[in-house]
């Protein structure tokens, strides 16, 4: 996979990959648990794509479990704007906590 | 004493019983395991009876006194672990059904000190699988079975290390170690009504313990009091070859007039129990510290970093379970795919959250450096029911301003004690959150509250597996 510059483009190319093995499982399952509640927004396509790629783990993953690891991934994606955000960003100098170490 | 009675004594008591020659250690130890047996599984507590090694430790500690050499405090005293310590004699399942038969043939570092120390090992308690690591959503998230709190077992002990808190809370064990990462030890503390210490980052080895985020995880003492919290650290706290994150500090001076500040919005989204018990809590501080109030906690991603880091933390704990696709035979729905959840992080938001965790000790250390402790309830509701997802419980109380997510990233030390009752007889709690390697400063007006109250010397009636009360 060619360097991709940022999350969205790292989802949609991961999209891209996995699109296929999401569909050609899709209904394969017999025994989904409850669908969610029609009020919850569905996941992102690139999140359910990437979530597919779980199945080379377990291929029993079911279209519902798929959603709901989707739907995490999406959370994660907001986490991972929250933890930079585009009002007051990380600058290149602000340093991880890398061998955590109280002072 | 009656039966009864012994079962709930704190350390010192116990000691002084062995001392005074009106119990052996040996005799202490069998009442303790059989009330594991009895009451254990009735909430959900126990995963491993270990009769063999807890009598001959117990008969070792009633030797040694008899000739004259007493360890320390805890000598002949008998607990237990949460179920992810090594120790030799029984398995270390991690509260998942993947690992139910793990055994280690070595004791984890905390065992190892606490058997130094003369106390007696009497069992292995439950936890939620992985200690909560994959991000259940319900009470029943342990191969054992959801724990139950000894106050109302319709009611959930809380988590990750909800046996060792329901073990405590029921006379079952004098005391009890358990881990916190995110919450694992303040909150079942608070539901099951006992007294728990979350130390510093560090202060504890956690060698032959289970990982679960490496920059998170914490071992701490759960009891009856926070004396013996106090005790129990002492015990098992410093540095460890094995442990390169483990260090010798000591343990903080506690001032003769504390300064407390009061956690800003600290009752805004509480149920109504929660907030009168936490301004009748201010009003016993106020006798021996000065308070100040509304002290704000500094705007900073906390929920967005912890979550992140255990994920991702997680994950690599965890790969080979994850990749092997055994996550399936988890008990909660939510751990059977949490893992591939954690799988998925990004490595630019994890680097992302502990590059905001440098800013996050910097920014405590200016707003709460002038204080010996700050002041909050540790959590905003009561126990949720066993029989409810958990974010159908109590959706009113969610989102409130909290010190646990805050506290674990900073890697500060807390107490949680319990300050009264709300309905169904549920417990409420009080945590105290202090600065780096500071413990003694929070026993110390933990002990002082304590001193002024009586929540932490009530304790539960009891069901038995056929519902009888005893």
């Amino acid at each position: 996979m060619r360097p991709t510059s940022n999350r969205k483009q790292f989802l949609a190319a991961v999209a891209a990959g996995a699109a296929l093995s999401f569909k050609s499982s899709a209904s394969a399952e017999p025994s989904a648990p409850p669908s969610p509640s029609p009020t919850e927004k569905p996941p992102s396509e690139a999140a359910l794509a990437l979530a597919a790629t779980m199945r080379r783990f377990d291929p029993k993953l079911n279209d519902a479990e798929i959603t709901t690891i989707a739907r995490g991934i999406d959370e994660g994606a907001r986490f991972g704007a929250a933890l930079n955000p585009k009002k007051k960003r990380l600058r290149n100098w602000d340093e991880p906590v890398t061998t955590f170490v109280l002072p | 004493m009656m039966n009864e009675d012994v079962a709930f004594a704190g350390i010192a008591a116990l000691a002084r019983l062995q001392t005074n020659k009106k119990i052996s250690s040996l005799e202490l130890t069998d009442l303790y395991l059989s009330r594991l047996a009895e009451f254990g599984p009735v909430y959900g507590a126990l995963v491993t009876l270990m009769p063999e090694r807890a009598r001959s430790e117990a008969k070792r500690a009633d030797r040694e006194r008899a000739a004259g050499r007493v360890r320390g405090p805890l000598h002949g005293i008998p607990y237990g672990v949460k179920d992810l310590l090594a120790a030799v004699g029984a398995p270390t399942t991690w509260g998942a059904a993947p690992y139910r038969r793990q055994r280690f043939a070595y004791d984890a570092t905390v065992v190892r000190k606490l058997q130094a120390a003369g106390a007696v090992l009497t069992a292995k308690l439950a936890m939620v699988e992985l200690a909560g690591g994959f991000g259940y959503g319900q009470a029943d998230a342990s191969f054992t079975g959801p724990g139950r709190t000894p106050w109302n077992r319709a009611f959930w002990s809380g988590g990750s290390s909800s046996g060792s808190a329901a073990a405590v809370a029921a006379g079952l064990v004098a005391f009890a170690i358990g881990s916190e990462t995110s919450g694992s030890i303040l909150f079942p503390a608070t539901s099951c009504g006992i007294t728990g210490l979350r130390p510093t980052y560090g202060r504890v080895s956690r060698h032959g313990a289970m990982a679960l985020c490496w920059t998170l995880d914490k071992l701490g003492p759960m009891a009856r009091s926070a004396a013996d919290t106090e005790t129990v650290l002492r015990a098992i706290a410093g540095a460890d070859e094995n442990d390169p994150t483990a260090v010798d500090r000591p343990f903080g001076t506690p001032g003769r007039r504390p300064r407390i500040g009061v956690l800003a919005k600290a009752t805004s989204k509480t149920m109504p129990a929660v907030k009168t018990n936490f301004e009748a809590s201010l009003n016993v501080l106020r006798e021996f510290a000065d308070v100040v109030e509304d002290v704000a906690l500094p705007r900073l991603p906390y929920g967005a970093a912890v979550e992140t880091i255990v994920r991702a933390e997680g994950a690599a704990a965890f790969r080979d379970l994850i990749e092997s696709g055994r996550s399936r035979e988890l008990r909660a729905v939510d751990d059977r795919t949490g893992g591939y959840v954690g799988y998925t992080t990004l490595a630019v938001d994890y680097i992302d959250a502990l590059r905001q965790r440098r800013f996050m000790i910097e920014a405590f250390r200016r707003a709460f450096g002038g204080f010996d402790a700050i002041v909050a309830p540790t959590l905003h509701t009561l126990a949720y029911p066993v029989d409810v997802p958990f974010e159908r419980a109590y959706p009113k109380y969610r989102g409130g301003v909290s010190l646990i997510a805050p506290g674990n990233l900073v890697g500060v030390p807390a107490v949680g004690l319990p300050n009264g009752f709300g309905d169904n007889g549920l417990p409420t709690g009080l945590s105290l959150l202090g600065g780096a390697f500071g413990e003694a400063k929070l026993t110390a007006i933990a002990r002082r509250y304590q001193a002024r109250t009586a929540h932490h010397r009530k304790h539960p009636m009891l069901v038995t597996a056929s519902g009888a009360e005893k």
